[in-house]
């Protein structure tokens, strides 16, 4: 085969590779459905929604009164988890555990538990140890917005849109992940069929203007 | 002739696209992972994703305009202006918008370092307190005006330098006013630049003065400006600039002649003072005897609401400015002489001695603090070899810049966003500065978060701490 083909045929196949890898990878901006990134933290909201039946609220606090619907700071964990520190089947297997070997029950302390105590600087005891720098958790974002697109929760979660309109059924998810995708369509589909058919039984305007979103 | 000059409008077309195509295909793919760091404990005033706000000083530059800083879970994320504030009036300058971006720089250094390796503060306060105690000859600070003009930093700058024989503060701007304070001293008899009071002034004529844009304290003069409009305002220039396309009639004059056309309107102000001076009869290039005359007028007949501004680093020029200020009554009305101006504080004079003493090696303690004179002042490079011998140098930086990377002693300072701190842009009006964050970024070490100069100075002296710095100002 002469030299020139060979060169045309790898070309052509680098092409397709290529364009095999853009029809896989294409996303729209806004658009992550599917990510679920490893938190520093096991979070589970299927546990804490779910089973505990603790309102969205109650940790993401801005998403009725504020743009950004937040995430909330290590001592709302604490409200709870001053007490809890492992899972109720670890606590009784160690309360039987120590029933039969007749001894005192001792604190049984997660992984993620410690995670959360030493990010405070606390030990498993939950007392300041001065050897233990306090450092933020620093959770992976799983819902980026692109920066050319302004969206407020406000407007949402007042006319009574779930969350789980855009962001999935989250009480279920053992781990956190985007749902769908959140890119513009998605966001004027919704708005188009609001307008159409209200929310809730109540009437709209579900804004379709450009400057609403890409102010 | 190599192949690349070869290349034809087509195969540069073929590449340019490739390349474009090939840039553009990470933006269709998922953001790079970010992450949410969010509050140990929640300040009770704040809650997750609500925007607070705190008002504090700017530190874009020495001017000392007042901001409001947006703050998102614990991070300052805008600036704005704060409404109603002495200086700034509720305006911030692009330059005051973007100091906002010098908190998060990633090439800020966090923790000490000595001969360029991280310690820990007690290495570097031990190890000050015995070079200190050996060191022999002159002890001096050069710092920027944003330490002169604090209140809390000078005085513990001065009583740091209490315990020393021979000390001195020096202090240089990178965008100097010292010309002004300088003719001031000959004119007045006191080292200070005036307030300049536009929104009291009718008449203005501004020789190189782009106080509009640049000159000592642009967003103070553009409120006053706007508040109450010069009727006249003349702008005698060589280059364009803001304030000159502001103004009313614009005289372009060439750099060098900018003396002889400031000479010419002097000389005839005072002819209508009755001084008896002789007229100049010749004008540079492209003035005319009767425009010199029609301005004289106009600022002569304006006497006590006129404003003569001048920008040139020349003394002899900024007296002559004084001069005609002083004829024009605008001393009490458009310049505030009792309340002066303390937003450039430097001293051209006094970095010329300093630049002496360091060449003969009469300096033995040097901190530098918040400046970089290797990058900042004309005669930089030959520094970079002074302050190498100087026996004692502490460099107390925010960043590694070309400065503090050849410092034996290398202090970090955190951003004025995170520390408290005073200052004084004008004489008797101070205004606080308040952490809007705790100190960004991780810390390999506890307790190593960046000090303030102040702070530094009073733990190397030991128990000559005062209470200022127990408290960690």
């Amino acid at each position: 085969m002469p030299a020139r083909t060979l060169g045309l045929a790898a070309i052509s196949v680098a092409a397709l590779a290529l364009l095999v890898w853009v029809l896989v990878h294409w996303r729209l901006p806004g658009n992550d459905a599917g990510y679920t990134p490893v938190q520093p933290i096991a979070f589970s909201h299927r546990l804490h929604s779910t089973d505990l039946q603790i309102n969205c609220l109650y940790c993401h606090a801005g998403a009725n009164t504020a743009r950004y619907a937040g995430m909330p700071a290590a001592n709302v964990c604490m409200n709870c988890h001053r007490f809890v520190a492992a899972p109720t089947q670890a606590v009784k297997d160690e309360q039987w555990r120590a029933a039969r070997e007749g001894r005192d029950v001792r604190r049984i302390v997660s992984d993620a538990m410690r995670t959360l105590y030493r990010a405070q600087g606390l030990d498993d005891a939950l007392r300041p140890d001065p050897k233990i720098t306090p450092q933020p958790i620093a959770w992976v974002r799983v819902t980026q917005f692109p920066d050319f697109a302004y969206f407020d929760h406000r407007a949402h979660s007042r006319v009574g849109i779930e969350c789980q309109r855009c962001h999935g059924e989250v009480q279920t998810f053992e781990r956190t992940r985007q749902d769908q995708s959140l890119s513009m369509g998605s966001c004027v589909a919704c708005h188009r069929e609001s307008n159409r058919q209200g929310v809730n039984g109540m009437a709209v305007q579900a804004s379709l203007d450009c400057v609403s979103c890409h102010r | 002739m190599s192949k690349f000059d070869t290349t034809s409008r087509r195969t540069f077309l073929q590449a340019a696209g490739f390349t474009i195509a090939a840039a553009a295909m990470p933006g269709c793919s998922r953001p790079p992972e970010r992450s949410r760091v969010t509050h140990l404990v929640q300040p009770e005033v704040a809650s997750p994703g609500e925007r607070l706000q705190y008002a504090t000083t700017c530190p874009g530059c020495s001017a000392g305009c007042g901001v409001l800083a947006s703050v998102r879970d614990g991070r300052p994320v805008k600036l704005e202006g704060l409404p109603g504030h002495p200086v700034s009036q509720g305006g911030l300058c692009a330059a005051g918008q973007a100091s906002i971006l010098g908190l998060y720089d990633g090439k800020r250094v966090r923790q000490p370092r000595l001969d360029g390796k991280p310690v820990s503060w007690d290495r570097i306060d031990a190890g000050l307190k015995t070079e200190f105690a050996a060191a022999r000859g002159a002890t001096r600070v050069l710092t920027g005006t944003d330490a002169a003009a604090s209140p809390t930093t000078r005085a513990m700058i001065s009583r740091f330098l209490g315990g020393f024989a021979d000390a001195r503060h020096d202090v240089y701007d990178v965008l100097s006013a010292s010309a002004i304070a300088d003719a001031h001293r000959a004119t007045h008899g006191a080292r200070v630049i005036p307030r300049f009071r536009f929104d009291r002034a009718d008449v203005v004529v501004a020789f190189e003065a782009d106080f509009l844009g640049t000159w000592i304290s642009p967003v103070e003069f553009a409120a006053a400006y706007t508040r109450q409009r010069p009727r006249l305002h003349v702008q005698v220039e060589s280059r364009m600039t803001l304030t000159g396309s502001k103004a009313d009639r614009r005289i372009v004059v060439a750099p060098g002649d900018l003396g002889p056309t400031m000479a010419a309107l002097v000389a005839r102000l005072a002819s209508r003072a009755g001084h008896g001076v002789v007229v100049p009869a010749v004008l540079p290039t492209g003035l005319t005897a009767e425009t010199m005359d029609r301005l004289a007028d106009s600022l002569w007949r304006a006497r006590g609401r006129a404003l003569v501004a001048c920008g040139s680093e020349n003394v002899p020029l900024q007296r002559l400015v004084s001069f005609a200020n002083e004829m024009l009554q605008a001393y009490g009305s458009t310049l505030d002489l009792t309340r002066p101006s303390r937003q450039r504080l430097g001293d051209d004079a006094s970095i010329a001695r300093l630049t002496r003493e360091l060449e003969t090696g009469a300096v033995g303690v040097l901190v530098t603090s918040g400046v970089n004179p290797i990058h900042e002042l004309p005669e930089g490079s030959q520094w970079a070899e002074l302050l190498t011998k100087v026996p004692v140098w502490v460099s107390v930086a925010e960043r590694v810049d070309e400065t503090a990377a050849l410092a034996r002693y290398l202090c970090p300072s955190p951003h004025p966003f995170e520390s408290w701190g005073d200052y004084e842009p004008i004489a008797g009006t101070v205004c606080l500065r308040q952490p809007t964050t705790a100190a960004v970024g991780r810390h390999a070490l506890a307790g190593c978060q960046p000090r303030r100069v102040e702070r530094c100075a009073a733990r190397c002296r030991g128990a000559a701490a005062g209470p200022l710095a127990r408290r960690g100002v």
